[in-house]
This record gives C-alpha cells, structure tokens and sequence, in this order.
C-alpha cells in the first residue's frame, strides 16, 4: 500500500538489536518453527495425522512416539504437527481479517460526517461492551458450525477493538499538520487518505495486531474445543484438545500436548507482540 | 553540614572541572563556574552546548555520571552527596525555575500550595507562602489553578515556588523563551531584584537581549565547553571565541535594522503602485464565545514582506488562517489577486491553491512522517502539475534554492536538524511557484544564528522571485529584520499598520509603544 511513493519506507520497521530482547527472540524462533509446522507439516512428522493403528492404542510418550498415541492408535505428536496449519491458519487469518475490516469501518467512522460517525461510533461501542468469545459464540450460533463461520466469527468479534483505535487516530490525522500540507499543496481528498492517513494507520493496527494474534488463537481452538469448528477426525488443535479431555485420568498425554501447543503459541505471540508495541 | 562561619566566607557556587558523559559521549568536559551572593551569571550558547545540563548538574539532577574536581553550593561540599543528601540542598539551598511552567506545575494542586511545598519539605514554617506570592506580583492567588493563570503568572508562581524556602542559589532555565515580548521583561524585572535581595542567580538563556539586562557575567558554552567568561557589558561588545562571535552577531539586530529601515523608506512610494496579490477585508471568526479576530483588514503586495505581529492569543495565527482558506471566515472576504478565495468551497479553489502557500509553526509536524525529503518534494511537485520525468531535476534545483545539501534529501525530516527542515518546507512551498507565502512563526522553534539565515533565505526569495511574504510572528526582531510593512494585532485586532521604519520609529498605539518598550 505504501510501496507507491519513492523513498517511502515501511510502516513497521524493526526495533534496534538490545540484551533485553532476548525473550522476543526465543519467541520468533518459536513461532517461525510452528509456521514451519504449519505450512509444511510433513517435513517434521512425515506420517499422517489421521492413520489408525489399532494395535499402538494409547500408547505414553518412548521414542517412536515422542507425545504418545491416542485411543485409536494415531500419533499425537503428528496430529499437533499437523493441527498447526488450522490453528495457527485461523488465528492469523481471524486477525488479518479483522485488522482490514476494523481498520477500514474505524477509517470511515473516523472520516465521515459528525452524524455517521456518531452511529458507527456508538455500534462499536455496545459490541465492546460483549466479551469477543461470546460475540463470537453468537456468531456462529447464527452462521453455523465450521471451519468458515470460526474464521468468521472471530474475525467479527475483534473488529470493534481495531475500529475503535482507527477510528481515533484517522481522527488526528486528518487534523494532522502534514495532511494540511497535503490540503495547502491542492491535494484531493481521496488522495489524502490513501497517501498520508490510512499508510500512517498500519503501524499501530500492525502492533495491535501482534498482541491480538494470542487472543485470536485461543478464541478459534475454544470454538474447535466446543465442537463448532473443524470436525473430529481433522487434526485442529481444539479438537485434539477436546478428544483427549475423557481420556485425562488415564492418558494425559493426549489433551496436554495439544494444550501445550495452544499455550507455547499464544505467549510467543503476545511476548513478540509485546516487543514490537513497545519499541520507540 | 559546615559551620555558619564558613558559610558566610563561601561563594554561592565554586564549580571546577564539571564533566557530564552519557553512553560514553561526553556532554560536559570540565566546566568551571564561580558566584557569588548577589550575582547573575548567564551562561549561554547555541542549543546542545550543554546549557542546560550544567543546569541541571549544579542540582543534582543530570542524568549519566557526574563527576567534578570541586562541587561546591553555599559551602557544601556536594560531590558524593546521595539522593538524601542532594534532597535536603535542592529548595534550601539551591533550587530551579523550569523553561516549561506549564507541565512544571501540577494542573490539580493550587498555587498557593505550589509555592508551600518546599516549605513543608524542609519543616519550615507556611505563613511565607502570601508574602512570597506578593513579591512576585501575585497576591491573593493563592487558591488559584494553573489554568486560571497566564503564561507570565505561571512562570512567576514557579518562581514563587522555588524562593519560598529561601535558597542562596536560584538557577533559572530559559525562564523568559515562552514569554511573550512584555511578559518577558516583567519576569527579568522580578528576578533583578531578586538579585538586589542578595540570591545568586544562574541565567540560561540563549536570548541575548535578556542576559544583557540582568546579567553581571557571561559564560558562553560551546560542545560542553566553557570557551569564553567575562562582564557582560565586555563579552557582548568584543567577544572573542568564534562561538561567542556567531552569538552575539546573530542577535545583533543593528546593522540590519538600519538598511532594512531605509529599505523600507525608500519603497514607501514605490510600494502603493505594486500589484496586491492578498487582501483580507473585514475578517472575522468566532470560536464560541471568543472573538480570535475581529474585523481585520489587510493587504499584501508583490515583492513586500508582511509583519504580522502579535503576542500569542492575540488572534494572528487565526488571521493567517483565515487568508489560507484554512478556516472558514464568519464575516468579511480574502481575495487573492482581487478575486474570491476565502468564500469559495475547497473543491473550486483547488486549481489555485499552488499560488498560495504555508510554512507551518512546526515543520516537523508537517512532512508525514514516513517520507523522506526526496518523496515529499516529490509530491508537492506532482500536485504542481510537474511530470514525473521532469521531478528529480526540480527536486534539485528546489533543495539547490533554498541552500539545503540535496544529499540531505535521502533522510526523513526526524533525521534533519531544525533549519534544515525549516529549508525543506520553504522548498516544498516553492514546488508551485506560488505568489504568496504565509510563514507562521518561522523561526521561533530555531537558534538563533540559524534564525538569521532563515529570515536571509526569505528576504532572498522576495527579492529574486517577487515573492509577497506574510510572516506571523511574536518577535520585534523578525519584523525589524525582513519587514517592509507591519501590522500589529492584540486581542483579535488590527490596532496599527504601516511601514516598519514608521511603526518602529515613530509608533501611534500605545500598544505598539508597550511592545517595542519590551523589546528593548
């Protein structure tokens, strides 16, 4: 978007290299290894997540097993493997989608006449007032269950945070003395906005996005957890997670591992996140 | 603590060897200060001498590691002092007027416990703090918020506030640079008698006009170096380090002053016949129940610069507003070469926005951020009308007009220095050729010497291209240096206008008396 202009630079530039970004690193090498798992799964576990083997039936963790088996013999560390491309798919799609949308809706609101805003304004604020998860659980009570509507759902349930500080900080570009500039010079108005407003609005809906990644996650393997996302035999971190609940007592390996996934994911991308909102 | 005999002997300061270094630069190397009871000495130099670390060193405040071959405050040994230590000194002995009274006052505290603090810190009695109001010419104020207060009132409570325990040494930084031209001299006044009281005072301060005033002694800092120490009325008239030099010419306003005034005679005559490019009749504009301006005319001819002076709130930055088309006029007209501007809704005025042009109070604030000086004059090109092929060569040529190193174009405006970026918005004005160029405050944010070649770059640009200047400022000096008109506004009005050898010399408003008895 901002690639139009000579000598225009990046929205998000990384911050200078210091001692005390030692956990934010962790956390990329972290993330960039489940990104691994989740765009190529089988360069890691080469079986496949869904193969039965009556035989090697819950099964704890040895060394042909590193997580263990499941009930009906599938490797667990395969299926968390594989599960990655859902789980990690959603959480980045959810909030990629949300950024768009919430950046796009709080831009409008932020641009638009004193009334229209006024009613965009008020919307985005009773949604806030709803937890996401239970905006999302009334969204798919309305689109139905499946790996879509969990996209979806998520997607919408975030949509008011993103708008909400777009909203705002269209709101002091506008006034900003650069987009006056723009305006002294005979700049259009349309022109203005996709020059100088919305470009200098990506980096903070980038930061908010990194620390809304987590929460994002979590809120798609809930879904899946519930049952409303991906169906059972589907490697999808939630689903794992819901499968091994009966089995806690006797073979624990099979929901920890898959909640462990879930956890390690989360923290990195908020510990990252953290990193990238904090520099300045 | 030492004894009251010695204290007595001691100097108010003894400073020897100051030295300030932070991530391995040093800021500070070996600074030498001496005060005595009774004494102001002003220490000056251009911004990123190390004024204000020294400053902010002598409490015990300066960030990094300090160090000193003697550290002496009222005969306090103040080298190896703890935080403790420093604490019991800081108010007592030795205390701090803030450049900012604004944030340097709590916006929920009233004055009068403002000024009670340091009493209360150091256990000493409060039925001082109406007394210490009263000196400071704010008596009965004390249950007053910041808010409520002026600019000069907040600074004088700040004073109020570090007297009140009654220190031997008072540092002031910048105590006067927010001020207006008549508040200015009042906060002077009130820190010469200060003085007479027997309270050292170190001035920083890069206004000249100022330290003449009160001052006994000069120190002129250079890169953390003390270069060169002398009287005042000495180091001004024949100052001798190149640092000295380029301050003091910098400020000096007479050479200037007298060709600008003939200038300005000889065009007297001349001027009347010259085409009007912008003319402002009966401007009014409202902001709620304030009137900012209040039926303002003004013209403005080819070739000429402008004066628009004023102290701030008096309305001027509204008026230039009103000019640009900026701000909607509630009543009156501006034309632009005799023909609707201000009346026109954006869309149709659009064409002819390239003929008139803003330098903004802040010039950083109005690149975007993310460009670099390369893309911005790129875009004001391009709005121009410029071709794209023909771009790189104007973008040189513009950086070429206004004398700025076109390799500085590669940097973004956060990574030049503040008259380099005053440059690359007059550049960017230029990109259309305009007729007319409004500069609020173009030069308030700058040092001084640099102040000067902005104010060159200006006067050069009305002359070579017959440029019509409009320059909003609240400093005599802008206008006596570049201003062949000037019109003076307070509270919204227009209350005289003429040329600037007649207005200066020979004023009518007792206004305008008031500001040049100011300024002087």
């Amino acid at each position: 978007m901002s690639a139009v202009v000579p000598g225009a630079r990046r929205a998000l530039v990384l911050p200078r290299w210091r001692p005390g970004a030692v956990p934010a690193l962790i956390a990329a090498i972290v993330l960039a290894l489940l990104l691994l798992a989740a765009l190529w799964p089988s360069l890691i576990a080469p079986g496949s997540p869904t193969a039965t083997d009556a035989r090697a039936g819950t099964l704890p963790p040895d060394s042909a097993h590193w997580f263990g088996t499941d009930r009906s013999g599938r490797d667990v560390f395969t299926r968390v493997v594989h599960g990655a491309g859902a789980s990690l798919g959603l959480g980045l799609g959810a909030t990629g989608l949300a950024l768009v949308a919430g950046g796009l809706l709080g831009a409008l609101a932020g641009l638009a006449p004193r009334r229209v805003d006024g009613v965009l304004a008020r919307a985005v604020d009773v949604l806030m007032a709803l937890p996401e998860f239970l905006v999302a659980l009334l969204l798919i009570a309305i689109l139905g269950p499946g790996t879509g509507s969990v996209l979806v759902a998520v997607a919408l349930a975030a949509v008011p945070a993103y708008a909400r500080v777009a909203r705002v900080r269209t709101q002091q570009l506008a006034r900003s003395a650069f987009v006056e500039s723009a305006l002294v010079l005979g700049q259009r108005p349309w022109k203005r906005v996709l020059r100088h407003v919305l470009p200098n609005l990506l980096g903070p809906l980038l930061t908010m996005a990194a620390l809304g990644l987590g929460t994002a996650i979590v809120s798609a393997a809930g879904l899946g957890f519930l049952g409303l996302g991906a169906t059972p035999p589907a490697p999808e971190w939630g689903v794992l997670l819901s499968e091994g609940r009966n089995l806690l007592g006797t073979a624990w390996w099979v929901a920890v591992f898959p909640g462990a996934a879930i956890t390690v994911s989360v923290v990195c991308a908020s510990v990252l996140g953290r990193w990238l909102g904090g520099r300045r | 603590m030492s004894a009251a005999g010695t204290e007595v002997a001691a100097p108010a300061l003894h400073v020897r060897g100051l030295r300030l270094a932070i991530d391995g630069v040093e800021l500070l190397r070996g600074v030498d200060l001496d005060l005595a009871a009774g004494e102001c000495l002003a220490v000056v130099g251009a911004s990123g001498s190390g004024k204000t670390l020294t400053a902010r060193a002598l409490l015990g405040l300066a960030p990094g590691r300090v160090g000193a071959s003697a550290l002496q405050i009222g005969g306090t040994d103040a080298r190896r002092l703890g935080e403790r230590a420093w604490r019991r000194l800081r108010g007592r002995r030795i205390a701090l007027v803030n450049q900012d009274a604004l944030s340097a006052l709590d916006p929920l505290r009233r004055i009068g416990s403002e000024v009670a603090e340091p009493l209360r810190i150091h256990h000493l009695a409060l039925d001082g703090v109406h007394a210490m109001l009263a000196r400071v010419q704010l008596p009965g104020r004390s249950r007053s918020y910041p808010h409520e207060l002026s600019g000069g009132q907040r600074q004088r409570a700040l004073i109020a506030s570090a007297l009140a325990a009654g220190p031997d040494v008072l540092v002031a930084d910048e105590p006067t640079t927010a001020l207006d031209a008549t508040v200015q001299a009042r906060i002077l006044e009130l820190l010469a008698e200060l003085k007479a009281g027997g309270t050292a005072i170190v001035l920083v301060s890069h206004d000249l006009g100022a330290v003449a005033r009160i001052a006994d002694r000069v120190a002129v800092m250079h890169e953390g170096e003390l270069v060169e120490q002398g009287p005042t009325a000495a180091l001004l008239a024949a100052p001798v380090h190149p640092a000295a030099v380029a301050l003091v010419e910098a400020a000096h306003p007479s050479p200037v002053r007298d060709s600008a005034a003939t200038g300005a005679e000889t065009q007297r005559d001349a001027s009347s016949s010259r085409p009007i490019v912008l003319e402002g009749r009966g401007l009014v504009k409202r902001f709620g129940a304030t009137t900012a301006v209040a039926g303002a005319d003004l013209v403005l001819r080819r070739g000429e610069v402008l004066g628009l002076l004023g102290e701030s709130g008096s309305g001027k930055t509204t008026l230039a507003r009103l000019l640009l088309g900026l701000e909607r006029a509630d009543a009156g007209d501006a034309l632009l070469h005799g023909e609707p501007w201000s009346a026109l809704p954006e869309r149709s005025r659009r064409e002819r926005r390239g003929r008139i042009q803003l330098i903004g109070q802040d010039p950083l604030a109005s690149f975007d951020p993310r460009w670099t000086g390369r893309a911005i004059l790129g875009e004001a090109l391009a709005e121009a009308g410029v071709v794209r092929g023909g771009r790189a060569d104007r973008i040189r040529s513009l950086a070429v007009d206004v004398s700025l190193d076109p390799a500085l174009l590669e940097r973004r405006p956060r990574e030049l220095s503040g008259g380099q970026r005053q440059r690359l918005a007059i550049a960017r004005a230029l990109a259309s050729e305009p007729d007319v160029l409004v500069a609020d405050e173009p030069v308030s944010a700058l040092d001084a010497a640099v102040r000067g070649t902005i104010l060159d770059l200006l006067d050069r640009l009305r002359r070579e291209r017959g440029l019509a200047v409009l320059v909003v400022t609240h400093d005599l000096e802008v206008v006596r240096r570049i201003g062949d008109t000037v019109a003076v506004m307070r509270a919204g009005e227009l209350v005289e206008q003429g040329p600037v050898a007649r207005v200066l010399l020979e004023p009518e408003h007792p206004f305008t008396r008031e500001l040049l008895a100011a300024a002087t």
